[in-house]
């Protein structure tokens, strides 16, 4: 779709910058030499045909990081480790998020999407016995300092959940919700301006602007996610995270939700869990794959669906299983 | 399929026909035994209370006197110690109760929600005996020594509740008959509403976490709006519980039948008056007035009850259709 015709606001990163990232990075350093992703121009980014050019037996079996770090990322995550109890979910993560741009995380049920997700706005803190250690830096500090808040944190990182789960309120009062709590606004009609707007860029308005005092559990699932998404914009926030956002959609509903993120892009940095690569594939600009509870490859969204550099990558993508 | 596998099956679905149309009516015998046991009750609480009810008319419910050397029974005393001790009980139990559920469900670190759950539990399994005689040698002195005199010392002046915290402490009465009340239901309705929060969704919680709520805001715009029936139902069922009980009631409120402008002076209630006097009620008036009391109090607990489950009924069925 779009990606491949709109330039990326990021300059993107090939393999040319891989060794040094590897170097700045020192966790992943460790890929020994031998098993080095093999080096790969632009003109490998052909849809096709790819797959099968490198001899699966000449890719890594050892992670592979192809995320140096982004300049000016929103998150810079290293070694990030998730326990509940004594269960490990999350295994040395280390990524950069870029601003504007879907990041997409895609692997097998259970490796520790959402877990880390729900890192980026701690929401793993509500649940009892999660434990993260390593790093996440947001604006040059970790957002698990004990001096930063948590709920300041969450109100520049909106989430959107597999879920539609609007709360049992109209739909006016959904999406004024948050900017009441943070007093964003300082009059009615300041708060009306915000919800319109809202509305009308997850391009929900036209739909429900004579009915916004309806509950918004009322609406369709489809509308009920864009109303998540309006509810989730307007507190402005600076990232958004979803988490399978369309898995519980139908098909029409699901392509107003890419069409809509990929509007979004222009002005937030995305984190995106899809079960789906097709979605993956149109939606995002970069793809983790993530196995297991470790990060076993991120990189441009076109190199990892036509030239995965890990064994697991391809098998997951090309349905060997998950 | 030849006749004789035929004929087989259709013996074998006979048997069972047979044997679910048992089954079926044993179940509805039951049943029916429950609804003809409250039938019967309620039979016998009207036959019984019929004749002090047709003596004194409706001013049985709007006397306060009760002598049996005159004969002369109303109700108004402790259907008012009923009420009144209910109702500080619930208003001393319900602000703990709040807090303690929200501790369990929102607050508690994963190690200490069992055990605290589990000793309500346990305190909710105290017979209420105990209660009572805990009332009457330990918390009826202490009050005596340390809280009523600083009640009458501070609220005693106030002009309109002033009047709620006079006389001398006595220790027992109907501040302390609530104290005792509040604490034998701050288990049911902990448990209760501990219960309901935890019928709120994670996902609405986490959504309104998710757009930087603090936890006193989720608290209070997700949870509290979510399980307000629930809620409510929980507090009907401690209410339910503080009306009827009659031991603990018995040993710390002074069983006094007057009505007495102070919270510290003695009263009675509808349970303890049965049961301090019944044993030694002669005379066919005296006694069908305190199975007339008896019947006063079913019906106010019947009431409560059902409305308790009508809330619960009403938070379920939204919780399914949430589904
Ligand atoms: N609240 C929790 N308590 C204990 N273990 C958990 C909890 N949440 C997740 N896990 C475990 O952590 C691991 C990662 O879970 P996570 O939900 O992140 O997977 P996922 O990649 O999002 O899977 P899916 O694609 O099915 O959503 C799983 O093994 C899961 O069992
Ligand atoms: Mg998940």
């Amino acid at each position: 779709m779009n990606e491949t015709q709109e330039p990326t606001p990021e300059p993107r990163r090939t393999s040319n910058g891989n060794g040094n990232g590897n170097a700045a990075h020192g966790g992943n350093g460790a890929v020994p030499h031998g098993l080095r992703p093999r080096g790969e121009g632009g003109l490998n980014l052909k849809p096709s045909g790819r797959l099968n050019a490198i001899p699966t037996e000449a890719r890594g079996t050892a992670p592979v990081d192809s995320s140096a770090p982004i300049e000016n990322a929103v998150f810079r995550c290293r070694d990030v480790n998730v326990f509940y109890g004594a269960k490990q979910a999350l295994k040395g993560v280390s990524i950069d998020v870029a601003p504007r741009q879907v990041l997409a995380m895609i692997g097998p049920s259970g490796c520790g999407k959402s877990t880390f997700l729900r890192c980026l706005n701690r929401m793993n803190d509500t649940i009892p016995g999660a434990r993260v250690t390593g790093s996440i830096v947001l604006d040059g500090r970790d957002i698990y300092d004990p001096e930063r808040d948590a709920a300041q944190l969450r109100a520049r990182i909106g989430m959107v959940f597999q879920k539609p789960n609007p709360f049992p309120k109209s739909i006016y009062d959904n999406v004024a919700y948050g900017p009441r709590i943070h007093k964003l606004t300082r009059s009615r009609a300041e708060l009306d301006d915000v919800v319109c707007s809202s509305l009308t860029r997850a391009g929900l308005w036209d739909e429900v602007k004579d009915r916004l005092g309806s509950p918004g559990t009322g609406l369709s699932g489809g509308q009920q996610q864009r109303l998540c998404i309006a509810r989730t914009i307007a507190i402005q926030p600076e990232v958004i995270l979803m988490d399978e956002p369309c898995s519980a959609l139908d098909p029409i509903a699901t392509a107003r939700i890419e069409d809509l993120i990929d509007e979004l892009r222009e002005q937030y940095a995305i984190v995106i869990v899809t079960h789906s690569m097709q979605q993956a594939a149109r939606v995002s600009q970069r793809t983790a794959y993530f196995h297991l509870g470790e990060l076993i490859e991120v990189g441009e969204t076109d190199r990892v669906f036509t030239n995965p550099r890990h064994r697991l990558t391809e098998d997951y993508i090309t349905g060997r299983f998950g | 399929m030849n006749s004789s596998v035929v004929t087989i099956e259709a013996r074998q679905a006979a048997g069972q026909r047979l044997r679910e149309r048992v089954f079926r009516l044993a179940t509805l015998a039951a049943a029916l035994l429950v609804l003809l046991l409250l039938g019967g009750v309620v039979l016998s609480l009207v036959v019984g209370a019929w004749p002090a009810l047709s003596h004194f008319k409706f001013s049985f419910l709007t006397r306060e006197i009760w002598n049996p050397v005159t004969d002369q029974y109303g109700a108004l005393a402790p259907i008012y110690g009923t009420l009144v001790t209910s109702a500080l009980a619930l208003l001393l139990a319900i602000p703990v109760s709040f807090g303690i559920a929200i501790f369990l469900t929102e607050l508690a670190p994963a190690w200490l929600k069992r055990p605290v759950g589990v000793a309500i539990e346990l305190l909710a399994a105290v017979p209420s005996i105990i209660y009572g005689i805990w009332g009457l040698f330990v918390l009826a002195p202490i009050l005596q020594a340390h809280v009523q005199p600083a009640l009458i010392a501070w609220l005693g002046p106030l002009p309109v509740i002033g009047k709620l915290f006079q006389g001398p402490p006595y220790g027992i009465g109907v501040l302390s008959a609530s104290f005792v009340l509040a604490i034998m239901v701050i288990p049911f309705i902990s448990a209760v509403m501990r219960d309901v929060f935890e019928t709120v969704p994670d996902v609405l919680k986490e959504s309104c976490y998710g757009l930087g709520a603090t936890t006193w805001e989720v608290i209070w715009q997700v949870v509290v709006p979510y399980a307000r029936t629930g809620m409510i139902g929980g507090v009907m069922l401690g209410l339910g519980r503080a009306l009827g009980e009659t031991m603990a009631v018995t040993f710390v409120i002074g069983n006094a039948h007057r009505i007495g402008s102070s919270l510290l002076a003695p009263g009675t209630t509808i349970s303890a008056s049965i049961a301090n006097e019944f044993a030694e009620a002669v005379g066919d008036l005296y006694t069908s007035s305190l199975v007339a009391l008896g019947a006063i109090l079913f019906l106010i607990t019947f009431t409560v009850i059902a409305f308790a489950r009508y809330m619960l009924m009403r938070l379920e069925r939204r919780a399914l259709s949430n589904v």
